[in-house]
C-alpha cells in the first residue's frame, strides 16, 4: 500500500463541499419528513417490489404501503434515504480525482445524484423483497433474532449494491482506486 | 474524464468509510446512541459491512491483472522502429 497523501486540489474540495452540503440538507429533510414527503422514493420502490415479487401493496394514507397478505408495512423508515446519501457522497468524493475541468465536476455531481437515486430504488427494492421472504419464513438464526436478521440483511444488500455501483462508476470514469 | 485518472489515495475505502459515517457515526452525533437498539445496529453494521469489504478487497487482489501498471495517459507503446 502506498502512503496516504492528503493534498486536496481546490476543484476536488469544491466537489466535496457540494456533496457534503447536499448530504447534510438531505439528512435534515429526512429527519423531519413524513410519508407524504417521501413519495418520490417510496412509490417507485414499492412498485418495483410488487412487480418482482408479486406481493400486492395498498396505500395507507400518511403511513406507508401495506401488504395485508404478508402483514408487511413499507414505512418512511424504509425509504433508503441514508443509502441515497451514502451512494451520492461516495461517488462524488471517490470520483472527484478523475475530473480536470469545472464542467466535468458539475457533470460528476449531477451524474452521481442520478446514479445514486437509481441505485437506491434498485437496492431498496431488492432489500425489501428479501425482507418479505425472511418475514414470511419467520427466519431466525441463533443470536440473530428476526429483527437482527432484518438489519443484517439490509446492510448486506445495501453495501453490496454500494460496492458494485462504486466499482462500475470508477471503471466508467477511469479513476484508479486500488489499494 | 481522462485528465487525472490516477490518485494515490486508496479510494476503494471511500464507500465503506462513507457508509460507516452515515449509518454508525451520524446517529451518535444526533444522540441516537443512547437508544437500546443502537448497539445492535452498530455491531451488525460494522461487522457485516467490514466482512463484505474485506472479501471484496481480497477478490479484487486475486483478479487477473491486479497491480499491473497502466501506461501514463498520452504515452504510446513502443513500435520497435
Amino acid at each position: 500500500m502506498r502512503p496516504l497523501r492528503f493534498e486536496v486540489p481546490a476543484g476536488d474540495a469544491a466537489v466535496a463541499g457540494a456533496a457534503l452540503g447536499t448530504a447534510w440538507a438531505l439528512k435534515a429533510f429526512y429527519s423531519k419528513a413524513g410519508f407524504d414527503s417521501l413519495g418520490w422514493i417510496l412509490a417507485p420502490t414499492v412498485r418495483l417490489v410488487s412487480w418482482t415479487t408479486g406481493v400486492a401493496f395498498e396505500l395507507e394514507p400518511h403511513h406507508g404501503y401495506l401488504s395485508r397478505d404478508q402483514l408487511f408495512l413499507v414505512s418512511p423508515a424504509c425509504a433508503g434515504v441514508n443509502f441515497l446519501i451514502v451512494a451520492f457522497v461516495s461517488l462524488c468524493l471517490g470520483l472527484a480525482p478523475a475530473c480536470g475541468r469545472a464542467g466535468e465536476r458539475v457533470a460528476l455531481v449531477l451524474g452521481s445524484a442520478a446514479a445514486a437515486y437509481l441505485a437506491t430504488v434498485l437496492a431498496n427494492a431488492a432489500r425489501i423483497a428479501v425482507a418479505i421472504r425472511l418475514h414470511e419464513a419467520g427466519a431466525a438464526l441463533g443470536p440473530l433474532t428476526p429483527s437482527r436478521l432484518h438489519c443484517a440483511e439490509g446492510v448486506t444488500v445495501y453495501f453490496l449494491f454500494l460496492l458494485v455501483l462504486f466499482s462500475a462508476a470508477a471503471r466508467v470514469t477511469g479513476v484508479r482506486h486500488a489499494v | 474524464m481522462p485528465s487525472r485518472p490516477c490518485s494515490t489515495l486508496p479510494l476503494v475505502f471511500v464507500p465503506w468509510l462513507t457508509y460507516v459515517a452515515v449509518t454508525v457515526v451520524a446517529p451518535v452525533l444526533n444522540g441516537a446512541a443512547a437508544a437500546e437498539a443502537y448497539a445492535d445496529h452498530a455491531v451488525i453494521t460494522l461487522g457485516v459491512s467490514g466482512a463484505i469489504f474485506m472479501l471484496w478487497l481480497a477478490a479484487s487482489r486475486m483478479r487477473p491483472g491486479h497491480g499491473r501498471r497502466r501506461p501514463p495517459s498520452g504515452s504510446r507503446a513502443q513500435s520497435g522502429k
